[in-house]
């Protein structure tokens, strides 16, 4: 094998190794012969597998090639099912029946075509387009025609079964949403994987044909409620019937999750929002668990499940108030005056105010050329205000003085230790993060310096100011827990599919906000009295035997100059919009809510009766008992 | 630059077998992938396109020759370095393992640069610190680590195979290079205590295709079920194969991966064990080429450079065949020549060129 230059090296050997080609060093040279051995070997080796597979075994092979009748059949996990925090189910899997057809064991493509068409209408573009889908998939995988047949199909179809060799009827389960319009948002849906979602999945993990979350927290869980794909190898006959089992990995199925959504909720919630738009957020200011996020209007997440055909998807889509939009986590308004809570906190910390500071409201005040009007500047203004009566009133002027008195970046401070500004971190995509406008904001984004006048427009929650619900909900918490940042939470727990106890989910974060205890309870005290004193703005919100607390907000859509129109001579679009935050009982809040309205006028007319509602509901399940004195008070209310 | 002399001294036989292996490849693909809806042109259309690619680029490696591209060997060893990180950082995830970089409409796979520069720098360390005698294992430290690196950034993607191709490779070169035997053995003793930990290191689904290979009866439904499938499509072949385009385990899909990994389950299950061992021939034929020229080399480099780019033609050859007939776990490694894949393609025709250069230069002093 090696060629031997014979007469170079016996010239060469006189010198050193150091002078020879490496070609010829000696140890070289065996290295070299070594390599031949092995490569040698390892070639005989190959070929001796190959004539023993081919050679030896080759009769049997063919044999077992011919009857290749070994198949892989899948076994799709069944999904983790999503529960409410009473128990109630909320996603379930229902069996559904699935028209498909196994190309390898159709013997007569003309006959199934024009069969198909006659018995179930499927035309033949559908049956081109479904096995180009499927272009590249294992041999003997059921091509998927139409979903969830009726029964009258599936009565057609079984009469028929035996003409159409290669058609099957495969029993799938579904997703099934037992409160579809009332939990679209928060629980999601679901769609049929596509390619690029395929791609960037792990090896293996999906197949063609399945479901993938593509919202709320089937999208965000879809990790643990997947479950694990099980396989079963079996041997089948001539026409594709079961004749034995090989082997099996059963299926794994996936988590179930326990949420803190109270369902009872979530209907009062789309109740008391009717056909109105916006959204209800409710959770627990101790720590964070929402029971309550419901956007309105809502809409029918099992049509995802089913098949859309696209006129209604195009229905859904470029609907003009955009149902598919999670209003509660993604909804952006500015805050009006529910931001007066920021602006009190913010005033009494820095020491610009304090309970005994009055301003005089004349219904309006000016900064430079321009008049910055008190909402109540019809009827001459609030007079002499302190805080206390600022915050029952929503008296403009007073927080305008603050305002000003504090400048925008300390507010801008305030409100981001309120969470505004930043995402909550709730487990949900698509969720907005809202703007906490101050001078460098303004500088990168018009690149215009703020001007003082802004400075007053933010402090009543106008001007740039954007939050969502899900922000308000966690702010107003802020008081009622006695000065702690939550963070929000939709899953208690998950159960583990071996069975056993649920297993609790770590508590979402919660973390203090600098504010003096006494400044919180000065805070709190104006909340009260708005709901509970007379000329408090939130007043629709009383509740028998319970006192809350809360915030009215009117956040202005368009500026009107000049109030040609009044109440419902206003085009719907340039009405205000309406929000109320409220928490109660009082004495030891256990629940917070957040509601807009969008364009429902004002906060204490449109937005403070749904709070009620929610209240309401939530007390009739956990109701509260009446202490001394304090039910006296209720029944002033 | 090409000078007459160095034209004169081309390596006719392997160019001859090149163009075979080549051929019958693109023959081969035609029918394995023939009932594949492709975007563009067929698969085999493409191949033949990439070959006559791969022509360009061992024409280029030949001209240029092996000491030019040993001297800039380190600054093609750090590119490729950098972009195997970069791949880690921005690569595109594909089945769950990020092995592409996407630059513009080029989908570049760095990983299979990395042989030839690893094969390129340590041609040029050894070529430097030729002391004429057995290296001892505390000499290797650095050599070993030229190879590692790459390794770990590829072990990393995550891209079992090509890493262990590497290690292969340059294991090769540091071997002819030349180790103490008292090294040897203890070099081969750490490894064999070292396996356990490297285990721990591997993938749930790299575990899982070893442990197939061990019990096929352990995982019915993945590597195992495509192995069974392999030796299937392989022993039905028989002494005389089923013919062109007439293999049913690969015209009803029962192979897996069938125009890239298991391409040579399809060569013999349409052209039986005759085409096996023609094919398996030819690649052996190309492998003792590369070992005869190693024996007429004029400096370390060329010897080194010579004995990579074989290295790089018989362990993927090794180890996929091994594979597709059920002797070797489940590893992607494409085959020579057989597998479809541009990057690989254009890699082993640089090896090729590699060897080339230096077979043209064996007369050319300096």
């Amino acid at each position: 094998m090696l060629p031997i230059n014979g007469k170079k090296k016996s010239r060469r050997r006189i010198t050193r190794n150091r002078g020879m080609d490496p070609g010829e060093l000696p140890q070289v040279r065996h290295a070299l012969a070594a390599a031949v051995v092995v490569v040698s070997l390892a070639f005989v080796v190959l070929i001796g597998r190959l004539w023993y597979l081919q050679v030896l075994h080759g009769e049997e092979y063919r044999t077992k090639s011919e009857n290749n009748r070994v198949r892989l059949e899948d076994e799709p996990p069944s999904r983790g099912l999503i529960y409410d925090c009473q128990g109630r189910l909320l996603a379930d899997n229902r069996p559904a029946f699935t028209l498909a057809v196994i190309p390898e064991d159709v013997k007569d493509w003309g006959l199934i075509i024009r069969r198909l068409g006659e018995l179930v209408g499927i035309t033949e573009q559908q049956i081109e387009h479904a096995r180009k889908a499927a272009g590249g998939a294992a041999p003997f995988k059921p091509v998927r025609l139409a979903s969830h047949l009726t029964r009258d199909q599936l009565a057609v179809l079984e009469t028929f079964r035996y003409e159409l060799p290669g058609v099957v009827v495969l029993v799938e389960y579904r997703r099934a949403y037992l409160a579809a319009k009332e939990t679209a948002h928060v629980i999601g849906y679901l769609g049929e994987i596509n390619r690029t979602e395929m791609e960037k999945a792990p090896k293996g993990r999906y197949r063609l044909g399945d479901y993938i979350g593509r919202s709320g927290l089937e999208k965000s869980r879809e990790r643990v409620l997947q479950g694990k794909r099980g396989a079963r190898q079996i041997e089948v006959d001539a026409v594709g019937r079961e004749l034995n089992l090989i082997s099996a990995v059963p299926a794994v199925p996936g988590y179930d999750l326990i949420l803190s959504i109270d369902l009872n909720l979530q209907k009062a919630a789309a109740e008391a929002m009717g056909e109105e738009v916006g959204a209800v957020v409710a959770l627990n200011p101790k720590n964070g668990q929402v029971y309550c996020l419901y956007s309105s209007p809502s809409f029918d997440q099992n049509s995802f499940i089913k098949g859309m055909s696209s006129e209604e998807w195009k229905k859904l889509v470029n609907h003009p108030r955009h149902p598919l939009k999670d209003r509660a986590i993604s909804g952006l308004y500015p805050p009006g005056s529910t931001y007066k809570i920021v602006t009190s906190a913010a005033g009494l910390a820095e020491g610009v105010v304090n309970t005994e500071t009055t301003h005089f409201c004349k219904g309006e005040m000016s900064l430079g050329r321009r008049t910055y009007k008190c909402w109540i500047w019809k009827r001459g203004g609030h007079g002499s205000v302190n805080l206390h009566k600022a915050l029952r009133e929503s008296c403009d002027v007073y927080y305008y003085r603050v305002g000003k008195a504090l400048g925008v970046e300390r507010l801008a401070k305030w409100a981001r230790k309120f969470g505004l500004g930043r995402t909550t971190g709730i487990p949900l995509s698509h969720e907005a993060a809202g703007l906490v406008p101050d001078s460098q904001w303004k500088e990168r984004r018009f690149k215009e310096p703020w001007q003082e006048g802004e400075t007053l427009s933010v402090a009543i929650g106008q001007g740039f100011n954007l939050v969502t619900p899900l922000q308000l909900a966690r702010m107003v918490s802020v008081i009622a827990n006695g000065g702690k940042l939550v963070t929000p939470t939709l899953v208690q727990a998950v159960v583990k599919p071996e069975g056993g106890e649920p297993v609790s989910e770590p508590p979402g974060l919660i973390s203090p906000v600098d504010i003096k205890p006494a400044h919180l309870k000065n805070i709190h005290d104006g909340l009260v009295a708005v709901v509970n004193e007379p000329h408090g703005t939130g007043w629709r919100c009383r509740l028998p035997g319970i006192k809350a607390a809360g915030k009215t907000g009117t956040a202005q859509v368009v500026a009107l100059k000049v109030e040609k129109a009044y109440g419902d001579e206003i085009p719907w679009k340039y009405r205000d919009h309406a929000l109320f935050v409220a928490y109660a009982p009082a004495e030891d809040p256990t629940i917070a809510v957040a509601v807009v309205v969008e364009h429902g006028g004002h906060g204490g007319a449109a937005a403070a009766p749904v709070a009620k509602q929610i209240l309401e509901a939530y007390f009739k399940e956990h109701p509260v008992q009446p202490q001394e004195g304090e039910k006296k008070e209720g029944g002033d209310a | 630059m090409l000078d007459r002399r160095m034209a004169a001294n081309i390596d006719w036989i392997s160019l001859v077998l090149i163009v075979i292996l080549g051929a019958i490849g693109v023959v081969n693909l035609y029918s394995a992938a023939s009932s594949f809806q492709t975007a563009g042109s067929a698969v085999y259309l493409k191949q033949l396109y990439w070959m006559l690619l791969g022509f360009g680029v061992m024409l280029l490696v030949a001209i240029i020759g092996y000491q030019r591209l040993c001297s800039l060997s380190l600054v093609f060893y750090a590119v490729v370095v950098i972009l195997l990180v970069a791949v880690l950082i921005w690569g595109k995830v594909i089945g769950g393992s990020q092995r592409w970089l996407l630059i513009g409409p080029l989908r570049l796979q760095p990983s299979e640069l990395a042989r030839l520069a690893v094969v390129l720098v340590l041609a040029q360390y050894f070529q430097r610190r030729d002391f004429g005698q057995p290296y001892t294992l505390r000499r290797l430290i650095v050599p070993a680590m030229i190879a590692m690196v790459p390794a770990v950034l590829i072990l990393k993607q995550p891209d079992l195979g090509t890493s262990l191709m590497i290690l292969a490779v340059a294991g090769s070169v540091i071997l002819i290079n030349g180790i103490r035997l008292s090294s040897l053995a203890i070099a081969s003793g750490t490894l064999l205590a070292v396996l356990p930990l490297a285990w721990s290191f591997l993938k749930d689904y790299q575990k899982r295709r070893i442990f197939s290979f061990l019990d096929p009866e352990s995982d019915p439904l993945g590597a195992a079920y495509h192995l069974i499938q392999s030796k299937i499509a392989v022993g039905s072949g028989g002494f005389w194969g089923k013919g062109f385009m007439a293999g049913t385990q690969t015209q009803l899909h029962f192979l897996p991966e069938q125009h890239t990994d298991f391409a040579f389950s399809v060569l013999n299950e349409e052209w039986g064990f005759i085409g096996g061992v023609v094919v398996l021939g030819l690649l052996a034929a190309l492998v003792y080429r590369g070992i005869v020229q190693a024996t007429r080399t004029k400096d370390r480099a060329g010897l080194l450079c010579v004995i990579g780019g074989t290295a790089m033609i018989f362990w993927p050859t090794f180890i996929n065949v091994g594979m597709v007939l059920g002797l070797a776990p489940v590893v992607g490694i494409p085959l020579p020549f057989v597998s479809y894949g541009g990057s690989n393609m254009l890699t082993v025709m640089a090896a090729l060129g590699l060897i080339q250069s230096v077979s043209m230069r064996r007369y050319v002093f300096h």
